[in-house]
This record gives structure tokens, sequence and C-alpha cells, in this order.
């Protein structure tokens, strides 16, 4: 049969072309680029890295080092289609120590944007520099006034390719991106100090850490990090785990702050999710993610890091060993930690740890029970419980409600309050008592929202909290929005906030931790009625669990008005009717 | 181990020791207690790691030893055996025999040596006071302690020692309490301790309101009470408790001046229909007279007149009525003292004599 029509004949792409289609997969978007020109900043050596971002990176991302700069000559190679002075041989590329060896960095950033690369090496008087223009490798080169080092400038990002221009998000969130894999970068490298200006206001800025990782971590994540945290370092034929993993009360609803690095590479790697998951997942409620910074090292010749083009994904050879490992020390890190090392820098613990201290002759004894003894305080304390409070509660609180005088319900609490069975119009209910909390607390926030923001109470003792700068820039800028929210804060430093009112609702949450939610759902741009069904889940906290009479009726009544509104899905996880079908499906014998 | 003791004479001491054993454990021998027979005297110690007390009977045995036996079952044989009955107990190999006439019990138990013993006191600051006056420090600030705050060091009471007094102030962020008393010390500079939570109500269970004296020594990471044969030794919270000095407002330039009973009634009242989760009270302000509202989702409303003597402005405030409630209980004296300075300041709240109770409300906004 005969082809009709035209028959396409087969010809090489032009290197323009054939670059652009690799930077498709290199350059995803701003960000990318400030990946790659960081890597390269490192490797040569640079202890001073500036980045100047403009509109979000799609302007302008300039970058400035003070590395072992480029050879004159070498200029224009540098530009060039895998060209890179960080591998030689074919035996480097099993043994890949630096962060970049591919050699299509620049030239592909060159071929989706303008590109001014100045460089000046130790010897030469002067810098050179060199423009492109979409890829095209005929420039000229010219003499430049420069200190040492290499200044990369990427003018127009995707300005030749608008499909990819169409998929950028908008400047903050592009930039978002950006100050990611600085934040990424600047977590793994503390002796080298990083500055990063946003459209001419810096955003972010570590100087050159004299006291070591610790210092820089804390610089990133705010100062309460470490005190949250159990420190951990381990060594086992020839890996080595150290880093921080967060205590189970700063899990976040995402999985935002973890960041593994393999031999100074960021790395996102499924064997490595799946080892802190294993190792943490008993603590955790579901949905939540655990906090952490962990440093593995290893001989870079057990592990390909040649198997994608970003770098993220690597091969190790010995999988399963590198896996459990990485699940053992943590393991070690949540169980062992708890009330030893960790103890006097933990204050949510608050039972087991001035406890541990005091009978020291137990723990010789019989350490195993003693081991045990501290995960269970560990968990009791991390899940909201109520048996501690049982006997205090009713005499301090219930003094003045004679139990009979009040509307007599007739309920019944199992598994320590968390559900009730009550007796309504002649139905028999099962409530889950935190769950319809939530719902009754969210439709009346959404309440208040609606009409007036909600309502506000003043703290007698105001509270200090520590955040991340950028965190107190958030809340500076968006305080009508937390005002609306019912919290009024003052950021008393550039890094500590002190809340001055909080939610009615609220009195006896955990609001530090409401705080951090609330900053984590704005800056992710979520909805309202995100935050505020948030905000309800924190009606449940440890602290604010008081079951007695009178939140029973409360609840009851509340709850026919905000049944509702209620969705029927989280209608039927709340309450149900145990009428006798119900019953003897329940009871049913088996078999 | 053996010895014979009249079962009136073993039952206050085990009862004592009993309070502080935890429902729960979270080792199996806190569930236990510790006997100890040696010459003229038995000691019995019970603990859950935080509080421990220990009391001790003078009575001569036959053979010394230690033992721990389940404290529960323990009590409850002891307790349920006749008035005036004598029972004979004896350690064997790994069981404890009761007997006691025609009744035999063996009860299973846990090693001696692994009980969990205190660490002896350091240096410590004496202090002698009424059992009296101590009991009425702590029950008259305590319920404002916080419960399971993130903020550990309210998880407790402050006891602040000085060279002729000794306060107590507890605070949940919300509301604080602060109680004075007279009293010689043996501190050189002012001294602050946290006693945790759990600690203060186990004191205050074992405290009765004679005025016979008890010796409180406090060192640095303890808190121990003796009275009498009883010694009562809690952990401190290591932390750093709020200024609280700043938190007290002044007296304003109008205070409300009424009978505390008839105030705590009329609110009582009120909040019959303040069911809320925040037991809402709404007071209205005016001239010699005090208008309290409450109101429940159901659309029902209460409200209460009641006479005070005021001479400020008409001032509408929001309150947490269980606050209120809670220092007018704890004041005893006829008329109380209300200073409301505006709907966002805090409340003081005192007793109309010489000021050595001091109560602070935050308001809220209804």
């Amino acid at each position: 049969m005969a082809v009709t029509g035209l028959t396409q004949r087969i010809h090489k792409l032009s290197t323009a072309l054939a670059n652009q289609i690799a930077a498709g997969e290199v350059i995803e978007r701003p960000a990318s680029v400030v990946k790659e020109l960081l890597e390269n900043s490192l490797d040569a050596g640079a202890s001073e890295i500036k980045l100047d971002i403009r509109k979000g990176g799609r302007l302008l991302i300039s970058l400035q080092d003070n590395g072992c700069g480029i050879h004159p000559e070498d200029l224009p190679l540098a530009l060039a289609q895998h060209a890179t002075s960080k591998l030689n041989t074919q035996v480097e590329l099993a043994r890949i120590n630096t962060l970049g060896f591919r050699g299509e960095a620049l030239s592909s950033i060159a071929s989706v944007s303008r590109l001014k690369l100045s460089s000046r090496i130790a010897n030469e008087e002067h810098g050179w520099s060199i423009n492109v223009k979409h890829g095209d490798s005929q420039t000229q080169q010219a003499p430049t006034a420069m200190d040492v080092g290499t200044n990369v400038e990427v003018w127009d990002l995707f300005f030749n390719t608008p499909a990819r221009r169409k998929f950028l998000r908008t400047d903050n969130t592009e930039f978002f991106h950006i100050r990611e894999i600085v934040r990424r970068v600047a977590l793994s490298r503390y002796d080298v100090s990083f500055h990063l200006k946003h459209n001419n206001k810096t955003i972010l800025q570590c100087s050159r850490q004299e006291g070591g990782i610790a210092e820089r971590v804390q610089a990133i994540f705010g100062k309460s990090f470490l005190s949250n945290a159990f420190e951990l370092s381990d060594e086992r034929s020839g890996l080595r785990l150290y880093g921080w993993l967060g205590h189970p009360e700063i899990a976040r609803n995402q999985m935002d702050q973890q960041y593994f690095y393999l031999n100074g590479r960021v790395i996102r790697d499924k064997q490595v999710n799946h080892a802190v998951r294993l190792a943490t997942q008993e603590q955790l409620y579901t949905g939540k993610h655990v906090v952490y910074v962990l440093f593995l090292e290893m001989d870079a010749g057990d592990v390909d890091v040649n198997v994608h083009p970003t770098k993220q994904e690597v091969r190790f050879r010995q999988a399963r060993d590198v896996h459990d490992f990485i699940f053992s020390v943590l393991r070690q890190a949540c169980e062992g930690n708890t009330a030893g090392t960790g103890s006097s820098a933990h204050p949510d613990i608050s039972n087991s740890q001035y406890i541990s201290g005091l009978f020291a002759g137990c723990t010789l004894e019989s350490q195993e029970k003693d081991i045990q003894e501290r995960g269970a305080q560990y968990s009791s304390s991390i899940k909201p419980g109520i048996q501690a409070k049982s006997q205090a509660k009713s005499q301090v609180r219930d003094q003045y409600w004679d139990k009979s005088s009040s509307t007599s319900n007739n309920f019944l609490l199992i598994e320590n309050g968390r559900y009730l069975i009550t007796q309504m119009e002649n139905q028999i209910f099962l409530l889950d008592v935190f769950l319809c909390q939530e719902i009754v607390v969210l439709s009346k926030l959404e309440d208040d929202f609606a009409k007036q923001g909600i309502r506000r109470r003043p703290l007698l003792v105001p509270l200090t909290m520590n955040v991340s700068i950028e965190e107190g820039n958030l809340v500076e800028r968006k305080e009508s929005t937390f005002e609306s929210f019912g919290l009024k804060m003052e950021r008393v430093a550039p890094d500590s906030l002190l809340i001055r009112e909080i939610p009615l609702l609220f009195e006896y949450a955990d609001i530090t931790k409401l705080i951090d939610d609330m900053i984590q759902l704005i800056k992710s741009g979520q909805s309202n009625g995100q935050i505020l069904s948030m905000m309800s889940g924190h009606v449940n906290d440890a602290g604010s669990i008081n079951i007695d009479d009178s939140l029973v009726t409360w609840l009851l009544t509340e709850l026919k008005v905000a049944s509702m509104t209620a969705t029927k899905n989280l209608k039927n996880s709340a309450w149900r009717i145990l009428d006798s079908g119900m019953l003897s499906n329940l009871l049913k014998r088996k078999g | 181990m053996k010895f014979n003791i009249d079962r009136n004479d073993i039952l206050p001491p085990v009862q004592t020791v009993c309070t502080v054993i935890e429902r729960r454990q979270t080792l199996p021998i806190l569930a236990n207690i510790l006997i100890v027979a040696e010459g003229n005297k038995i000691t019995f110690t019970g603990t859950d790691m935080e509080v421990e007390v220990v009391t001790s009977i003078k009575h001569f045995s036959e053979n010394p030893g230690e033992v721990t036996v389940p404290a529960r079952k323990f009590l409850d044989i002891c307790r349920a055996l006749p008035d005036g009955s004598s029972i004979e107990l004896s350690f064997n190999k790994d069981q404890v025999l009761i007997k006691s006439g025609k009744s035999r019990f063996t009860l299973a138990t846990l090693p001696a040596t692994e009980f969990p013993s205190t660490e002896a006191l350091g240096s410590s600051n004496k202090i002698s006071i009424s059992q009296e006056d101590f009991k009425a420090l702590l029950e008259d600030t305590m319920f404002s302690m916080a419960q399971q705050d993130v903020r550990y060091y309210l998880n407790g009471l402050l006891l602040e020692m000085e060279k002729n007094s000794l306060r107590a102030v507890a605070t949940d962020g919300h509301r604080l309490a602060l109680k004075e008393i007279k009293v010689q010390t043996d501190v050189a500079e002012t001294q602050q301790i946290i006693i945790p939570r759990k600690g203060v109500i186990e004191l205050v269970r074992l405290l009765d309101g004679g005025d016979e004296k008890i010796d409180i020594e406090i060192s640095e990471n303890h808190i121990r009470v003796s009275k009498g044969e009883v010694q009562f030794t809690s952990k401190l919270i290591d932390g750093k408790f709020p200024d609280y000095q700043r938190v007290i407002p002044k007296g304003g330039d109008h205070p409300i001046k009424t009978n505390r009973e008839a105030l705590k009634q009329g609110l009582v009242r009120a909040s019959i229909l303040s069911n809320e989760k925040y037991k809402g009270i709404r007071l209205i302000l005016q001239k010699d007279l005090l208008k309290a509202f409450a109101h429940n989702p159901e659309q029902e409303e209460a409200e209460e007149e009641i006479e005070i003597k005021y001479a400020g402005e008409e001032i509408e405030i929001g309150f947490n009525v269980t606050y209120l409630l809670d220092a007018l209980s704890a004041i005893k004296t006829e008329q109380v003292i209300l200073n409301i300075e505006d709907p966002n300041s805090s409340c003081l709240i005192l007793p109309d004599n010489e000021i050595e109770c001091k109560y602070v409300v935050m308001p809220m906004r209804l």
C-alpha cells in the first residue's frame, strides 16, 4: 500500500531546538533555574551567595557568588551542551561528589531565556562577560569589572516558549517555590551565607553559621524547632544519619517541612519516605506529617544520582539496608529519647518530664519496663486523654452546678469520653463527642465569621510564640485577616509574636499550635472555610476537654441546629441512632 | 517478714498512702504499696512517681522485712475485715499471706527492691505553719490552676516565700488567684517554686482543718510536707512562672461594693441559662445597680438585678461566670469589692478586709 501525502524526512534537530527540549526536563519553572544556579555556585566553592529575584523570577533571576569563577576561555563553552568541569571520566560518573555533573543546566537555561554570564577567576585583573540570546553561541565576550566569582543574570525566562509561560503561576507562588529551594539548599550548607531578595526586599538572610548546622536549622525553622525535636546521630557500616526529628506535637497537616539530604543533596525518595513514615506512624494521627531535617552520608559509590535530570531521585545500591538503617535510627529516637535526652527541652510532655529525673533508682533496675513506660507516657501525652482529669475536675469545676438540678440528661461516656450514648425522644443515640464538638463549633465559627468576625477574648497572661521571620512577616502583613479569625497578635521581635487575644471558643486550646496551623493555611492560600474547619478541630485539644453535664446539654442542643447544615457524610460519622436493626446487626452471631 | 496487728491500727495508714495510687499505672509496681517492717516500726509508702506519701506506725514485728502488695486489694481486704479484728501478715517466697479469724488471703507481690524511691532532698528551706492556714492557702487559689496547658508551668501552683510571708498564685491565662499569709520562714531572699497540679490536689486531700503545725521543706526539686507521721513529697515543676504582679490591675476610681452572697446567688441563678460552652454572662453596671444577663442556644434568657454600691459610668462587660463564681466562693467576707475599669480590661475582685487575697478575671467579648 502506498503512503499518500507528504512523507516527512528525518533530519537532525538544531542545537537550539534540542536545548529547548532538554530544558523542558530540567527547567520546569523559575525555581528550577535557581536550583541549578545554586548548585553551580556551591560546586564552585562559593561561601557567599546573593540572589536577586524580580517578579517571581519571570523578569529576572540574578545570582552572584564568590566561587572560583570560570576561565575566560571557557566562558562560551560553559553555555554549550554537555560541557562541564565537574566530570572527566566514566569512572567518576560512578562516584559523583559534586551536585551537578550533567553539563546541561546552563545551556538549557540559555536556550529559554536571555542570559548574561560574567565571571572572574582569581588571577585575572578583570572579569569577562558574555551575553546569550536564544541559545545563539556566536556571542561576543566583553571585559567587565567585578569581584572574583560568577554572576549569572537570567532575564525573561521562557520568553520563547509561550507554552511554558502559560503554565507559570502567580509571581508569589513562583517565588514561594524559589524560596523553598533556597531554604533547602541553605539548610544543607551552614558554611555558606545566603541572601535572597524579591523585588528588592530581603526575604531570607542567613550569614555563615559559626555554631554549625544546629544554628542554621534554627535560623530557617525558627527558634522553637530545636527544643521540639529529637536530635539524632548514628553511624553504622558506612552509613551515617544525623539531624532532627520533630516531636509528634509539631507534626503538620502537609508534608512541607520534610528535608532529607543525601551527601548534601536534597532528595525525595520513596524508600526514605517509607522508612520515616514507618518509624513515626505510631505516634502520629493519620493525616499528620512529621517534621524532619535529616542528613544521610554514605559512600558516593553506593548510590546512583544519575537517575533523573533534576537529581531528586536516587537509587541506592543497598536499598534495603539504607531503609532499615533509617528506620531503626528514627525508631530509636522516638522511643528511647522521649524522656531521656530531650527531656529538658520539651515543655509539651508536661507530666512525664519532671518525673523522669526523680526516681533515678528505678531507671537502672528495670530499664526495659521504663522504656515501655516512657512509650506509654509519650503516647498518652499526645493523644488527647482525659484520664488524669476525671477526679481532679469534678472537685473544682462542678461545685456550683449540682448534677440533679441541671437539665438532667442521661448519658454514658465510653472510651474516656470519646463517645457518648444518650437517649433523646425515645431513640438511642451514639455520638462521637470530638466530632460533634467540631461540627458545633464549626457552625458557630462560620456564623460569627459571616456576621462580625470571630469574637475574641483578651488573655490575662499573653502568650509568646516563636516563629520564623517569614511567618512573622506574614502575620504582620495579614494582621486584619488574623483578627477576623479572632486572633490579635503583636510582633515583638522579628521571630517572636505576643498573642493578646484569642478566639472566644478556644479557651483551653493549644493556641500556638492553632496559630501555626493557621499561618500554614493562609500562606498556602487556603479558603476561609478551610481555616475555620482547621480551627474547629482545635476545640478537642487536650487542655479543653471537659465533658460534664452542661457541656453535653450544650452539645445536644447545638447539634440540633448544626445538623441542618452538616453534610450527610459528616453526620453519619458523628452520630448514629441505635435502632434495633443496627444493634442486632452489631451483635449478630458470626458464622 | 511477719507481724500481727489490729485491723483498726493498720487501716488509717494504708488508706492514707493509697490516695496517691493512680487508677492506671505506667509501671505495674506503682499499683502496689511498699510495707517495711523493722524493729518497732512499720512504714507504708505509695507513689505515682510524681507524688509520694510515706507514713509509719509504731508496732513490733516478729520478723523484719519488706514487701510490696497490690494497694487496692490490700486496702479493700483490711477495710472489709470486721472492726477490731486482728490481722496476721506474713511474707513467704513471693506471696503475702493475710490471716484474720477464719479468713485467709494470699496476695501476689512484686520485689520491694524495684519500688521506686525518692532521691534524698538536697539543702532545703523550712517553714512551720498551721495546717489550717496552709490548706486554706492552697484551697483558695488552686481552682485557677491550668490543666494540661502547653505552658506546663501553669499546670501547677506557684508558692512564693519571703522572709515574713508565704504567697500562693495560680493562673490558667484567663484568670488569676493570689493569696498571702504572714508566716516566719527561714529564706534569705524570695524563693519561688511551682507545685504540680496533682501534688496540690493530693496535698489538700491530706491536710485537715486543725491548727496542728506542719513542717514544709523545700529543696531545689521537691517539696516535702510532714504532718505527724505522714510525709508527703512532690516533685516540682521546673519552669518560670509568669510575672503575676504585672497582670494584677490597680484598684480603679469607682470600686463596686456589694453583698457577696447576694451577688453569688444572683450569678448562680443567671448561669442556669448560660449554656454556652464558654459560660458567658453579660453584666451591665449602672449607678448602684448591676444587671446580669444570660441566654442559651434555645433563646431562653435570664436577667438578674443585684443591688450594689457604684458611682461610675455605665459599663457593659462579658465574663465567664464560672470564673466570677470561683472567686466569689473563695472570698469569705460578707462584702466584696469589684474593680471594673472598662469592657476590655481585667476585673479585680477583693475581699472587704486587709488585702490578702486578689482575684483577677479577664472579660470576654460576647
